[in-house]
């Protein structure tokens, strides 16, 4: 794009190079509004509808706030009803969730970094293992599982849910790719040499180049299982081990029965909110964290 | 720096000297934990499953003991291959694979690329967490909430459709269930995708860029040259897991069945199975018919890869 | 030096690890019951597996009354899945709620106690002939009848008043006024088409004298689409086809929002509606009426839909205790005065409807004491009628079906035919005899 040339011709195009990074630059910021809009949506809606009466919330389409704002009463009979099982639910998701990703993160980077940076008999064989770990759905694990379980008496335990949590095939598989795009084999070969051994590399060469991927493998993993609903509902009888999802469903399947106390449906739309702002705070938390990560890792 | 190595024998000789049996062992041992755990949880019950699903239940008389189970073979397969209800299934679950899930993933795409060249790091967060809400939040909890913002007299998006003069929109009948679905996977889905691409587009070397910029590449051109082939692992990954997830649809599917007439039980293979194995009891017949769903991802997932390396390989 | 520190740390995590183990095991192994050799003055464990939110309340008047017993309650939803798993395990809990139509399933497994050889064929005469001869099969006695769910109708007495409708006694009057009000008002409907519970459809069904299983010669006899049944499937295809009934699926946030804002005047359920409409439409308070069904013609006839039953376990530890339980709870007095007002069940137990508890003028209705209303709907019921042991299975067929003919792919009466031959195969499918 030589600037040497004259005519009128060259200068509107000159003049409209510069208007269309703005323009492209305008119309990008307006498209990831929409975006934003759109995903916001059904939550704002969610908050909204947790601020209502039940008269309010079944007699109107309003998308706003409609009748007296009841957010606040409807927050503290959520977490006071029934003996306050509500914080017992949440403090479950977070014990399996965070539990259950420690460990899995911790032994998918393991795995994910000795397939990516070793080459052993086996190695395809596993990778491939590991991949058909995700086709089997898990509405037919459910019951073998369960039975699995109840004969070494683990049934309706923390372990129960906690220790199958701990599985996550997608984590070992973005470890790899990370593990063989981001590290070196030299920094490897130079650790070596300075004597450390193999399991001191993975430690600190390793983890400190995987940290990205990690952190994006915890949240993936805590979401997951945060939200897995099917394992805790075939294992659990006892409501004091439920994580939140199941604890929700619960309270949503007695809204159907006869008995019900009449603010039901209040402390399920609340107690929904609750269920997952959580995870939406802790991943901006991280996100925040990661990139400070990343940048004292591009200064050195 | 291997250059300078080979040119050093002392150097070259403790290279060999560092790959003993020890460096079989070391990546073992790394493996070790995982597959512990993915022995005991996922490869016992899926050989409980299948071995599930070669036996079949027999009863004496009016069935008022407990049931025995006799070995059938592939007797459960023959007749899985010909239920007309999982092939219904899986093909709806291909339509809902080339329709939602490769728009959802040119949408995520065209999101990430968005927010790459966006300089405010204010504004990428917010659109980052954003992103991140929708698949963190239970299915549960989604399903209450489209209960409320699909049904014809309750929902806001209706009530301005049908302000706006537009008659007989319900997301939830017959002829627009397809759409009203594609819409929650799409609102669910998108999100994650773009976080996966927004994380392999921050791999993308700050050199290269700035090169291509300097060259008086176009952001358009930067995009599409520069960064897109850049994605491409990601994106294959994307894709396939997509694929992975939409073949093996359940939770979302299952939870809208509640509201509309315009899902069946059998709607998804994954909803199949979950119906026979808890609600019809038949634990043997499911397991089969997990097992070919299973196959069939494997066998899809396994051709899409292929074919992805010889698109890269050229 | 690096290893002592990591085989410091290694310690420490294995006897944090061993403590944790030591704690879960214990605590399993407490939740298991087999406690009955802790003290030597511990009350007999009873593990009852209910789905019903305030039995919490009747669990712990019990335990207070009998100090020799503890009975321990799990809240479960959805419990048949569950329980089918933990029978399969061989660790069922002591008693279980099983609802009528889910009890051959039950009893089909081999798992539930026969209480006829304890004696508990002396209540024979306390509950209706149906609910009686629904817990009993080949000879034996499987359950106990708790609540049960005659039908009845609903109506919001006020639009009745507007419309100037008067309470339709027989199914013709019922179709004409549903034409009638849908032709006064489009955006009102007489009834909602709940496709999507097809307990409600069968028991319509049941009403008109539809028995869909018996047993004879050993052998299970499906009869699905008998006459009544294709004569009710036709009646609501008729109503559907005219616009006079709407089809919302029920038990959802647009179900509720038909019956406050009055887009649909009537709910045809069993008498435990009650509870749920006052909870979920709270502003339509007093505006309630409930009346018999609509007749057929010939005996005044009901049917029952939903109801429960409460069960003993062969592998119960604690058999007399738990024998005990579930006497107490369904055929006393002081039980009845609290699963009526606590849990809103209504009773299986004739006896309990001459209790004041149970006969309370109720303000959501208008003051209305539903009682004598729900007590004769339930001696109408057909005392022949059988469930067999794949109902659950049935009832998700159904409603596949019922909605695909909702939908415009087929009629009423062509999914009661299909769902024939669809039952006769499952039955098959699960290794039961089926009579040609």
């Amino acid at each position: 794009m030589s600037a040497n040339e004259a005519g009128t011709g060259q200068r509107t195009d000159a003049r409209l190079s510069e208007l269309s990074p703005r323009l492209a630059s305008a119309f990008t910021s307006l498209f990831l509004m929409m975006i934003v809009v759109y995903f916001l949506f059904p939550i704002v809606w969610l908050v909204t509808a947790a601020s209502k009466s039940t008269t309010a919330l079944f007699g109107s389409t309003s998308f706003g706030f409609s009748g007296p704002f009841e957010l606040w009463h409807n927050i503290s009979i959520t977490f006071s009803y029934d003996g306050g099982i509500y914080g017992r639910w949440m403090l479950n998701s977070a014990i399996y969730s965070v539990g259950a990703s420690l460990i899995g993160v911790t032994t998918a980077a393991m795995a994910g970094f000795a397939l990516a940076k070793y080459d052993f008999p086996g190695r395809g064989f596993l990778f491939g293992v590991v991949l058909s770990g995700v086709l089997v759905p898990a509405t037919v694990l459910a019951l073998p599982l369960y039975l699995e379980f109840s004969r070494v008496h683990l049934v309706n335990t923390y372990w129960a849910v906690l220790l199958p949590s701990v599985v996550n095939p997608f984590g070992v598989y973005i470890c790899r790719i990370y593990a063989a795009q981001a590290i070196p084999d030299d920094l490897l070969d130079a650790a070596r040499i300075d004597g450390c051994s193999e399991f001191r590399i993975f430690w600190t060469v390793g983890v400190n180049l995987m940290k990205p991927v990690l952190v994006t493998a915890f949240c993936f993993q805590v979401v997951a299982v945060w939200n897995n609903f099917l394992l805790p509902l075939i294992m659990d009888t006892s409501s004091h081990l439920f994580p939140l999802v199941l604890g929700i469903y619960e309270w949503n399947q007695v809204s159907q029965r006869g008995g019900a106390p009449p603010f039901i449906f209040n402390i399920i739309l609340t107690g929904s909110l609750f269920a997952f702002l959580p995870l939406g705070l802790a991943f901006l938390f991280l996100q925040r964290s990661l990139r400070r990560g990343l940048a004292i890792g591009a200064i050195q | 720096m291997s250059a300078v190595g080979t040119d050093i024998p002392i150097l070259r000789k403790r290279r060999r000297n560092d790959r003993p049996g020890s460096s079989v062992l070391a990546p073992l041992a790394l493996c070790f934990p995982f597959f512990a755990f993915f022995a005991l949880f996922v490869i016992v019950p899926v050989v409980y499953a299948v071995v599930l699903s070669t036996k079949e239940i027999h009863r004496s008389g009016l069935g008022l003991a407990p049931p025995t189970s006799r070995f059938v073979g592939l007797r459960n397969y023959v007749t899985a291959l010909g239920d007309g209800r999982l092939g219904g299934g899986l093909v709806r679950v291909l339509e809902y694979f080339l329709v939602q899930s490769l728009s959802m993933l040119v949408l995520a795409t065209v999101i990430a690329l968005a927010l790459d060249r966006t300089s405010s790091r204010v504004g990428k967060a917010v659109v980052r967490t954003v992103c991140f809400l929708p698949f963190s939040m239970p299915l549960v909890v989604g399903s209450v909430m489209w209960s409320f913002l699909y049904a014809p007299d309750l929902s806001p998006i209706v009530h301005a459709v049908r302000s706006a003069g537009i008659s007989g929109f319900d997301p939830l009948s017959p002829h627009l269930i397809f759409w009203g679905l594609t819409n929650i996977l799409t609102w669910e889905w998108t999100g994650y995708n773009v976080i996966i691409l927004v994380t392999a587009l921050q791999a993308v070397p700050p050199e290269v860029i700035e090169a291509a910029r300097m060259d008086g590449a176009s952001e358009w051109r930067l995009a599409t040259l520069i960064k897109l082939p850049l994605l491409r692992p990601a994106l294959v990954m994307a894709t396939l897991f997509s694929m992975i997830g939409v073949l093996q649809m359940f939770g979302e599917p299952e939870t809208i069945s509640a509201i509309t007439n315009s899902i069946s039980s059998d709607y998804t293979p994954n909803m199949y199975v979950y119906t026979t194995a808890f609600t019809a009891d038949l634990v043997n017949y499911a397991s089969a018919i997990a097992v070919v769903l299973a196959a069939l991802t494997g066998i899809l997932s396994f051709v899409a890869l292929r074919a992805t390396r010889r698109i890269s390989a050229v | 030096m690096a290893t002592s520190w990591r085989q410091h740390l290694g310690r420490r995590i294995g006897a944090a690890a061993a403590v944790a183990v030591a704690i879960a095991v214990t605590a399993s192994v407490s939740q298991a019951g087999t406690d009955g050799g802790r003290t030597r003055l511990a009350p007999a464990v009873v593990h009852f597996w209910s789905w019903d939110p305030n039995m919490g309340s009747l669990v712990a008047q019990f335990n207070k009354s009998h100090p020799s017993i503890k009975v321990v309650l799990s809240d479960i939803n959805p419990e048949y899945a569950k329980l089918s798993a933990a029978i399969t395990a061989g660790n069922p809990p002591d008693v279980a709620q099983i609802e009528f139509q889910a009890l051959p399933q039950y009893i089909a497994t081999g798992a539930l106690l026969d209480l006829s050889k304890d004696g508990f064929d002396k209540y024979k005469s306390s509950f209706p002939g149906w609910a009686w001869s629904q817990v009993t099969q080949g000879g034996g006695l499987y359950a106990l009848p708790q609540d049960a769910g005659p039908a009845v109708l609903f109506y919001r007495k006020d639009l009745f008043a507007k419309y100037h409708l008067a309470v339709p006694t027989t199914w013709p009057k019922f179709a004409a006024e549903s034409k009638s009000l849908h032709a006064a008002n489009p955006k009102a409907y007489l009834a909602d088409f709940t496709a999507n519970d097809p307990s409600w459809l069968l028991g319509l069904m049941a009403q008109a004298g539809a028995n869909w299983f018996g047993i004879s010669n050993n052998a299970w006899k499906v009869s699905i689409n008998d006459r009544p049944s294709i004569k009710v499937a036709n009646y609501w295809q008729g109503l559907i086809k005219s616009g006079a009934a709407k089809t919302d699926p029920g038990w959802t946030a647009q179900f509720w929002h038909d019956l406050t804002d009055g887009s649909v005047l009537t709910w045809m359920s069993g008498g435990w509606a009650a509870d749920l409409i006052t909870s979920q439409c709270p502003s339509t308070a007093g505006k309630w009426g409930v009346a018999q069904l609509p007749q057929w013609g010939g005996a005044p006839a009901s049917a029952n839909i939903g109801g429960s039953t409460d069960a003993v376990f062969k592998a119960t530890k604690n058999k007399a205790a738990a024998e005990t339980f579930v006497a107490w709870l369904n055929t006393t007095n002081e039980s009845w005065k609290n699963l009526y007002s606590k849990v809103h069940l209504v009773p299986a137990y004739l006896p309990a409807f001459k209790l004041k508890a149970v006969n309370s003028k109720l303000p959501f209705f208008g003051g209305q004491n539903l009682a004598p209303l729900l007590k004769t709907a339930s001696s109408r019921v057909n005392t022949a009628f059988t469930w067999s042991p794949i109902t659950e299975a049935l009832y998700t067929q159904a409603g596949d079906l019922y909605g695909q003919a909702i939908s415009g792919k087929g009629t009423l009466a062509g999914s009661v035919a299909s769902l024939q031959t669809w039952a006769v195969q499952t039955l098959k499918a699960g290794g039961y005899p089926v009579a040609r």
